[in-house]
């Protein structure tokens, strides 16, 4: 084999070895954000909106809006724009674990409060993008990294009077612009 | 010298579909299919603690985009799946097994079993899960039955009814971190196999 037929098979290697690569990498990366772009957009067809809380009720074998549900779980779940400026969440009031998750556009789980051990998280919350100007709000403003994103309200229901408790706070749940 | 370019541009084209397909089935995968993402702390269950947080790999972050979408960051909970029993075997829903465990390093925890579509089994027996509040002695040891019939004696029941095939889904909510990553992290639930559909026929 001569050094030429040497080096073009060597470059052919790595056009593919590259090709997979850039491939592998981009299909990667984009997944996230159009998993979560279409999760945002059922959301907000079922909320009635976006900036909309749907109180969904609890998890049961026919459900196929959001995989992997937990049945020791009751979820509210309002998918938000920031285009038009902040956004209100709250969580209703109950005993028990209930957690106030937000997550980017891609998925990521940026910031998690739980509302019955972090005293500042039982007012409403404030979600402001990353570098707009951030409204005043008793210190409770979460900083979205994206202009879109999920807030997603969790409370366990592991007892018939737990679930009846998380139930009726759940109807204050709210998601709503400021 | 064109034919050559040709032939590296198609060089890079097939690596692009090859790559691309392979990582789309790595991400895409049924449940208990396709590889986990994660580490395994006992060989069985996997986990990562990166799950949720923008650390995650891109690959990592793909996987559960599809499988576990809206999944906690580890500070406040800790997933961890397992499709297969004791002895490496997939779990198949025409069995039986047995599972046993302890206490656990987290303030609470669930098990779920989830059908082959990511998704509750679909079944009336309103057996998906266990939780830690249905044990009433944690640190003395717990068991649990995993299979399409209910136990007889009142033992907490995951129903397979309804799967095709199925994997499991350990929630640690308010895990302790320190205990879970450290040299010696406590044991995770133990899934035997008893017996199968057809057995001894």
């Amino acid at each position: 084999m001569n050094a030429r037929r040497a080096l073009f098979l060597a470059l052919l290697g790595a056009a593919f070895a590259l090709g997979a690569l850039a491939a592998s990498h981009g299909v990667a990366v984009a997944t996230p954000y159009v998993v979560m772009d279409r999760a945002m957009k059922g959301i907000s067809a079922r909320a009635g909106g976006y900036n909309r809380m749907a109180k969904a009720p609890p998890a049961t074998p026919e459900a196929r809006s959001v995989v992997r549900p937990s049945p020791d779980l009751l979820y509210s779940i309002c998918a938000y724009d920031l285009s038009d400026g902040p956004v209100e969440a709250r969580a209703g009031a109950t005993d028990g674990y209930v957690s106030i998750s937000f997550y980017d556009a891609a998925t990521n789980n940026y910031r998690t409060v739980r509302r019955n051990d972090d005293a500042s998280s039982r007012d409403s919350l404030v979600i402001s993008l990353e570098g707009a100007a951030t409204p005043e709000s008793g210190g409770n403003t979460i900083i979205s990294p994206t202009r879109r994103g999920v807030v997603l309200i969790r409370r366990r229901i592991s007892s018939p009077a737990l679930r009846e408790a998380a139930l009726a706070a759940q109807k204050d749940d709210v998601c709503a612009a400021v | 010298m064109v034919r050559r370019l040709l032939a590296i541009a198609a060089a890079a084209l097939l690596g692009a579909i090859v790559g691309g397909a392979a990582t789309a089935w790595m991400i895409f995968a049924p449940s208990g299919a396709g590889p986990q993402a994660g580490a395994s702390p006992d060989g069985q269950w996997r986990g990562d603690l990166k799950i949720g947080s923008a650390e995650a790999s891109a690959a990592v972050r793909a996987r559960i985009a599809i499988a576990g979408l809206f999944a906690l960051s580890s500070k406040e909970a800790v997933y961890m799946t397992r499709a297969t029993d004791d002895a490496g075997r997939p779990l198949d829903p025409s069995c039986a097994y047995e599972m046993a465990g302890g206490a656990m390093a987290a303030d609470w925890w669930s098990i779920t079993l989830y059908a082959e579509d990511n998704y509750l089994a679909r079944n009336a027996d309103a057996a998906a899960s266990i939780q830690s509040d249905a044990i009433v002695d944690l640190a003395a040891g717990w068991r649990a039955a995993i299979g399409p019939d209910r136990p007889s004696d009142g033992t907490p029941w995951l129903s397979t009814s309804g799967a095709q095939s199925f994997d499991l889904t350990l929630r640690l909510y308010q895990p302790d971190l320190d205990a879970l990553t450290g040299p010696q992290p406590p044991d995770l639930p133990s899934v035997r196999r008893l017996r199968c559909a057809g057995d001894g026929a």
